[in-house]
């Protein structure tokens, strides 16, 4: 366990351009050789793009509460977009 | 501090919003689509604000609405009267490269599932990478006794995350 914790640890540091140039040199290197560390790196950014995903839609989430909350309390913003699209 | 940045929000919406709104309803625009435009805009300040590459030079109002335009522009960018958009896109105002990536259905699947299924994991992730907030702040909001115990838990969550990862593509794999 401890294992694959250092090597996603390490992998971040590589995925996140957290690594100095000499150790994404040797890193870069250990993938070619190993299929396993390789196959680790590739889904470990689409496990980034997962992470970016959903936290957009948590944020849009917010913005929609944003949205419903002054639509349905704050007289001034809901006479604004009134006027807008009469 | 939650509880300021919240109401900083609240109150950057509604002042920018109608403003943004009109503009959007002078180019044809309705309701949904100034607030779809909008929300995108608000996630793209949001994240260079998070990842402290907001380097601009103007108000958050102010260039709210110019990424509204310039969404507004790549959205309907049909029309072949306008001038190519890169021209007058500054750095500042550059959309991220993954913004208009189309996510697949299974991609959305596998979302959908983590979302559910590991809840606590993706909002520990989604604190790290995605709000960038600290191992400490997250230890503290996450009630984990230390940064270690917290550092540990998000690994482990990342590993969950890939490994159902490769699962899914080995599934791809053998129905094709």
């Amino acid at each position: 366990m401890r294992k694959l914790l250092d090597e996603a640890q390490h992998i971040d540091r590589y995925l996140l351009r957290r690594m100095t140039v000499e150790d994404k040199l040797v890193f870069q290197a250990q993938m070619l050789t190993n299929t396993a560390l390789r196959e680790n790196v590739h889904a470990q950014q689409q496990a980034h793009r997962l992470i970016t995903l959903a936290g957009r839609a948590t944020q849009r989430e917010q913005l929609n509460a944003v949205f419903n909350n002054l639509i349905t309390t704050d007289t001034t913003f809901q006479a604004a977009l009134a006027a807008i699209f009469k | 501090m939650q509880q300021q940045a919240a109401q900083w929000l609240t109150e950057l919406y509604r002042d920018t919003f109608p403003k943004v709104a009109r503009i959007v309803q002078q180019l044809g625009g309705d309701l949904e689509t100034a607030k779809d435009l909008f929300h995108d805009a608000l996630v793209i300040y949001l994240e260079k604000q998070q990842q402290q590459q907001l380097n601009i030079q103007v108000s958050a109002q102010a260039y709210l609405v110019g990424i509204t335009r310039i969404l507004w522009l790549r959205k309907f960018r049909n029309d072949s009267r306008q001038q190519p958009l890169e021209d007058y896109i500054t750095d500042a105002y550059s959309i991220p490269e993954d913004f208009y990536t189309p996510v697949p259905e299974k991609t959305r699947s596998l979302l959908q599932y983590l979302q559910t299924a590991g809840k606590k994991c993706m909002q520990l992730l989604q604190a790290f990478y995605y709000e960038q907030r600290s191992m400490q702040e997250i230890a503290q909001t996450f009630n984990y006794r230390t940064i270690h115990s917290a550092t540990v838990q998000k690994y482990k969550c990342l590993e969950k995350v890939r490994n159902h990862i490769k699962s899914s593509a080995a599934y791809e794999e053998v129905v094709g």
